[in-house]
């Protein structure tokens, strides 16, 4: 290996264990390379602003607003009101509720930590309230935010169709099949843990309490039809839709709530840009390291040797798993992508592998390492709502980490899984 | 130390300002822009590429923040397991690390600033460095926050430390 490979791969690892972060450790590797090198420095301003300059990227801030709009303008709870009225009298039902509210907002935002913070910070207590286990509700409050990625619209689809140039609208489909299978998944545990520990089930609401929450919930109910209806009816592209969700939000919360005001609007923005520059910046970091990576053609170089080492297609996607679930425990899901998605791109084309069918194995990646342990956002979110340590609610997620390589099994293997949608819709 | 605490503050509240007033354009113009498509069938030329230079802008600008808040994502698994005296100096490390790349993107975005001078863009016919600017002003950024908190000696949260509650 070159003298620049190595800085690339060691000496990238290096920085990343020893603590730097990620877009940090992508900016200084870049830059001891440009000198090591002798190329012109400019190339890391320009790679920089270049990495920001993607129409389909301008989705992530307005998606992460819309949900930060609807959580504080009092969206979330006529959400979780309806979900409420509808399925709290199944054995279970509190646990129903935040999986039902949790893919009712996955259909606006978009993104996992938004979710379980939407919708952990109400169901957390009153699943505990209602004679839950902290840990258990916790645990599901924070898987449930994984259905966030999967549901479309999906800020994990939007960065991957970018780096993988295939039809975002496409991969926001391919990510239902495997949504809707861990939502009933989850279910399904949260009956069988309320039926082993006895928790009384809820009276069936009334239809006078049924129509209440409906008409309450009308406005937060339409967000979705909005946003998804617009996409998918050609009216306007994912971003543009994401302006729409939050126009729509702020419309909502402002005078029909009236929960939102011009006061509280810059803490939202802030709070919103804060995570998107997280993410942002990995992506425009990786724009110069991923330049070099590829004038080195170390992407080019690793896929040849593993498609030579690997020759069955369905043994590459199993590698490619492990490998995702291994590194997404230990690193950002989403600097893992950027920084690795060429080599996953080059691994596919070899094997001639679906890029929707792909793009959905990635997404549904991404999505677990949201809630896998040690790192995770959503576990962030949820320790920080319920206050329990790491280690008590990596206890409590283990059967719904389970649940969820169960689901990436069948969205990898069974590809019909999470192609029928875009396929019937795309005909 | 005290100045350069100070000057960090005014420049943190800054561009914070300016995030917030650039999103609002962004939502703005690109809200006008669906509905002027829609209702009156009007397309606007100039929507995108104002909203993208913006996003350019928010990005550069809130990343920095980043630097001063340390909500920037990194492995801390190794680094929180060290004993305090050698975990301060491996932080101090990462801020210097910080500090010098912010510096060199800084150069880098001044050369970038400066070769691309007198370029207009394609839609709005704005002269591109105000684009370009964007690389200096975070690098400089960068630079000055990652000084800021090596001279105060700064260790971020780590995250596994958060149960705060709610």
């Amino acid at each position: 290996m070159s003298e620049t490979a190595w800085i690339l791969s060691l000496g990238f690892a290096v920085l990343l264990v020893a603590g730097v972060p990620f877009a940090i450790a992508l900016l200084l590797t870049a830059a001891a390379v440009l000198l090591v090198a002798d190329i012109e420095p400019v190339l890391l301003a320009q790679t920089l602003i270049g990495g920001t300059q993607s129409f389909s990227l301008l989705a992530i801030p307005f998606f992460m607003l819309a949900g930060e709009i609807m959580s504080a303008g009092g969206m979330s709870q006529k959400l979780i009101n309806v979900a409420d009225v509808l399925v709290r009298h199944l054995r279970g039902g509190m646990g129903h509720v935040t999986v039902v509210s949790a893919c009712i907002f996955a259909a606006i935002s978009g993104s996992a930590p938004a979710t379980t913070a939407a919708i952990g910070t109400i169901m957390i207590p009153a699943m505990i309230a209602k004679g839950y286990g902290k840990g258990f509700a916790t645990a599901l409050a924070v898987s449930a935010g994984v259905l966030g990625p999967l549901i479309p619209p999906s800020i994990a689809a939007v960065i991957w169709g970018v780096i993988a140039e295939q039809s975002i609208a496409r991969l926001f489909m391919a990510g239902v099949g495997p949504g809707l299978l861990l939502a009933a998944g989850l279910m399904a545990l949260t009956f069988l843990h309320a039926r082993k520990h006895e928790i009384p089930r809820q009276p069936r609401a009334s239809f006078r309490e049924v129509g209440t929450a409906l008409r309450e919930g009308v406005w937060a109910l339409a967000t979705p039809l909005v946003v998804l209806g617009g996409i998918y009816g050609g009216a306007f592209t994912p971003t543009e839709a994401a302006i729409v969700a939050c126009v729509y939000s702020l419309l909502v919360g402002t005078f029909i709530e009236r929960k939102i005001n011009f006061g509280n609007l810059p803490d939202l923005i802030v709070r919103a840009m804060r995570i998107t520059a997280m993410v942002m910046f990995i992506i425009a970091a990786s724009g110069g390291f991923g330049w070099l990576v590829a004038q080195e053609q170390l992407a080019l170089k690793l896929a040849s040797w593993l498609s030579a080492s690997i020759t069955q297609g369905w043994v590459m996607l199993l590698v490619v798993n492990l490998f995702l679930f291994v590194i997404c425990s230990v690193m950002d899901e989403i600097a893992v992508v950027v920084i690795l998605g060429p080599l996953f791109i080059a691994l596919a084309n070899k094997f001639g592998i679906d890029p929707i069918h792909f793009g959905a194995i990635i997404v549904t990646n991404v999505a677990i390492g949201m809630a896998a342990p040690p790192i995770g956002y959503c576990l962030f979110v949820g320790m920080a709502i319920s206050g329990l340590s790491l280690t008590a609610v990596s206890r409590a997620i283990w059967p719904m980490v389970l649940l969820m390589l169960g689901v990436l099994m069948l969205t990898t293997y069974v590809p019909a899984f999470s192609l029928w949608l875009p396929g019937l819709m795309y005909h | 130390m005290r100045a350069l605490v100070r000057l960090n503050t005014i420049a943190a509240w800054v561009a914070r300002t300016l995030v917030v007033a650039m999103v609002l354009v962004m939502l703005g113009v690109l809200a006008a822009q669906v509905l002027l498509r829609y209702v009156f069938n009007i397309s606007l030329s100039w929507s995108e590429e104002l909203a993208l230079g913006l996003f350019t802008w928010t990005v550069l600008l809130m990343a920095p923040l980043g630097v001063k808040e340390g909500f920037h994502v990194r492995m801390s698994l190794a680094i929180q397991r060290l004993p305090p005296g050698a975990r301060l100096r491996a932080e101090q490390a990462i801020h210097l690390a910080t500090a010098a790349v912010g510096g060199f993107l800084a150069w880098s975005g001044w050369r970038y600033f400066a070769d691309t001078r007198g370029t207009t863009s394609a839609a709005i016919g704005y002269p591109l460095e105000l684009l370009h600017a964007s690389g200096l002003v975070c690098g400089i950024l960068i630079a000055l926050f990652a000084l800021e908190a090596l001279l105060e000696g700064r260790i971020p949260k780590d995250e596994t430390e958060d149960d705060s509650g709610v």
